[in-house]
């Protein structure tokens, strides 16, 4: 649950600062040309008088020349800390044994023994243990290992975000990171599942984690969000610059601190590591360029401190500042604008303890995409887990993924008993509004349809918090017809998997108050008269999905899907001439 | 049903075509001065002529060739 903290009446959160705050990350890099690049991203941080955390990886820590490198450009203010990347060398071979070059991936025992070597080496250099550390996954048993035996590491980069199958395809089917589903913004990983974020402070790893970059949240949906990232590198390798100019990426920044507007606080990762700023990397066409539109980055982010927008900060200070502003339990919100294509499209995300939802207005704002996390799964990687490589939260709804736009989502559909709409239908724009402490109204925009020659506008709004509740409601504005003849249908269409491929969905029971249909692909389905709630069991994701009808529903139904298009409906119809208000509920199915 | 102009068939999504997915219907939004786009992806075009350009350059250079 949230905990006040004090507001000012029917204002904004009285904590608020109405801030960005943005860490600028270094990786001290084994190679000498990029140490080279390492020393242009430190001597123009330095020139703008900005503070930097430099992550120094294992090869590095014995590496005499490198270490004085790092000693000749660090400066008052600035952070070093570890980085579990760049692990592959003959020393790691030698003490180790394990070919595996990434460590998310090494069996338990000897990961933990690299981090604590290298949390050891790190003290024994600088003579204090670092703060923050950095890997592009941390799972719940590495960072519960973290958290125990290294308690002075309060910050940690945790998770790419939305790097999964769009990642694996785009990348020729060899970047095996899995780790959809889980949080854009920094947040108290639960003990249990690193991409959940902690119901409560028993709940919480003590370490705040925060995402690898920043990225934009429409191309997190629909393509490859690393491409489109607080990277001025990458977008050279989605070849949206012109030379050393790319104004989307100006464009992404301000979308960030518009975030600050929602949440009362905003965070930006700017973790460009050495090897993107040299010529001979094969996404840049031109060093020069490359460097400009760094500096170019750094420059911006040292004009918006100097505006009061933005603040600059290490890791560690993000963590202290992170930990005065935002407890296990809180929820956060994106509400996120076409920058790439300047298009009409907008998208809201929210995450808390209990899901990820993403409503797509370019879709009347139809959930698009929806991670319970109730269940609490395991995610952990390695030999030792039942996932192997695979720490995607599993989705009920991935319209990208799985099913596409007519075979998954939750969304609606007026008719007259003649003609039939779905308001998935039209694009909508959206107002977000803050009504209170981790809590957001959604409202879209009247839309106007044609039903059988008769204009119809519906107004539909979600009330979105840190509860394990969202709320649609929908209203008709206009109806040229006869009011009394309009229904509405809520409809759930859902299908738990991680990736592409369906998977067996033959544990899920459907059920309503008084009936049950256990789901064997039959695409038998029951109605039930004056249902107040349609529901299904979930073992796969150790939840149960409620749609519960908050105004008198006329009937509800559980649909089984077939093979062919395995997703599974919940639907509530309703006399329309009235207001309705549907609540989508999540529970874990064991209590926590 | 896409929300096309009704005198002619729907446009395809270029986009989506690029990235291989079976025709996406593109939307047209007769409000705001008017824009096809795609649900999908977010492509956008003020003209079905510059959707049709899209398409055609991109068949054209795919395969490598000056005419289909």
């Amino acid at each position: 649950m949230a905990h006040l903290r004090g507001f000012l009446a029917g204002g904004m959160p009285s904590f608020i600062f109405l801030m960005l705050i943005s860490n600028i990350i270094h990786r001290l890099d084994g190679r000498v040309a990029s140490r080279e690049a390492l020393g242009f991203q430190w001597g123009e941080a330095r020139r703008l008088g900005l503070p930097t955390t430099t992550l120094l990886t294992y090869p590095t820590l014995f590496d005499p020349v490198a270490l004085a490198d790092a000693g000749r450009w660090i400066g008052p203010g600035d952070e070093l800390g570890l980085h579990f990347h760049e692990i592959k060398c003959n020393r790691v071979l030698d003490r180790f044994g394990v070919r595996e070059p990434m460590l998310w991936l090494w069996p338990r025992e000897k990961r933990i023994a690299l981090i604590d070597e290298m949390v050891t080496e790190f003290t024994k250099i600088f003579g204090k243990p670092p703060a923050s550390v950095g890997g592009y996954v941390i799972d719940a048993w590495t960072l519960r290992e973290i958290e125990r035996r290294h308690p002075s590491i309060r910050t940690a980069i945790t998770s790419c975000f939305e790097e999964g199958v769009k990642m694996y395809y785009g990348n020729n089917r060899n970047w095996l990171l899995f780790s959809d589903g889980g949080p854009w913004n920094p947040y108290f990983p639960s003990r249990e599942n690193a991409l959940a974020p902690a119901a409560n402070t028993e709940d919480a790893i003590d370490i705040v984690a925060v995402p690898h970059l920043n990225r934009d949240m429409i191309m997190a949906l629909s393509s490859r969000d690393d491409w489109f990232a607080s990277h001025p590198g990458n977008v050279f390798r989605a070849r949206i610059n012109e030379g050393a100019k790319c104004p989307y990426l100006f464009r992404f920044y301000q979308a960030w601190e518009h975030q600050a507007e929602l949440n009362g606080w905003s965070y930006l990762n700017i973790f460009v590591s050495s090897p993107w700023l040299l010529g001979s990397h094969w996404c840049i066409d031109r060093e020069e360029d490359v460097r400009a539109l760094y500096t170019e980055t750094l420059e911006y982010l040292k004009g918006r401190e100097e505006a009061g927008a933005l603040q600059v900060a290490t890791m560690n200070e993000f963590g202290r500042e992170f930990r005065q502003r935002v407890q296990p339990g809180d929820a956060t919100i994106c509400h996120w604008r076409d920058e790439l294509g300047q298009s009409k499209r907008e998208v809201v995300w929210l995450s808390n303890a209990h899901h990820r939802s993403t409503l797509d207005m370019a879709r009347g704002g139809a959930l698009v995409d929806f991670r319970p996390y109730d269940g609490r799964l395991n995610l952990d990687l390695g030999p030792e887990s039942q996932g192997l490589w695979n720490g995607n939260a599993p989705f009920l709804v991935s319209t990208e993924h799985n099913g596409g736009h007519w075979n998954t989502s939750q969304h609606a559909t007026v008719t007259n008993g003649q003609h039939t709409v779905s308001l998935c239908d039209r694009r909508l724009r959206a107002d977000v509004e803050w009504t209170g402490e981790c809590s957001w109204i959604v409202r879209g925009e009247p839309t106007r349809f044609d039903l059988g020659g008769n204009a119809l506008v519906v107004e539909s709004e979600w009330e979105l918090n840190a509860s394990e509740m969202i709320a649609i409601r929908r209203r008709v504005l206009e109806y040229q017809g006869d009011l009394s003849t309009l229904r509405l249908s809520e409809i759930f269409l859902g299908r738990a998997g991680t990736t592409e491929y369906p998977e067996d969905q033959r544990e899920t029971r459907l059920r309503s108050p008084h009936t049950e249909l256990q789901v064997s692909y039959s695409g038998t389905s029951q109605e039930i008269d004056g249902a107040k709630w349609v529901e299904a069991m979930i073992p796969r994701l150790g939840i149960s999905l409620r749609l519960s009808a908050q105004v008198p529903a006329l009937r509800g139904t559980l649909a089984d899907g077939l093979l062919f298009s395995p997703s599974f409906r919940l639907q509530l119809d309703y006399d329309f001439s009235n207001p309705t208000v549907t609540c989508l509920i999540t529970r874990p199915l064991k209590s926590r | 049903m896409p929300d096309n102009t009704s005198a002619q068939k729907p446009l395809i999504c270029p986009a989506c075509f690029a990235r291989e997915i079976d025709p996406v219907f593109l939307h047209f939004d007769p409000e705001d001065g008017g824009e096809f786009y795609c649900q999908h992806c977010g492509y956008t075009a003020k003209t079905r002529g510059d959707v049709k350009a899209f398409l055609r350059d991109f068949l054209r250079h795919r395969h490598g060739v000056g005419q289909l």
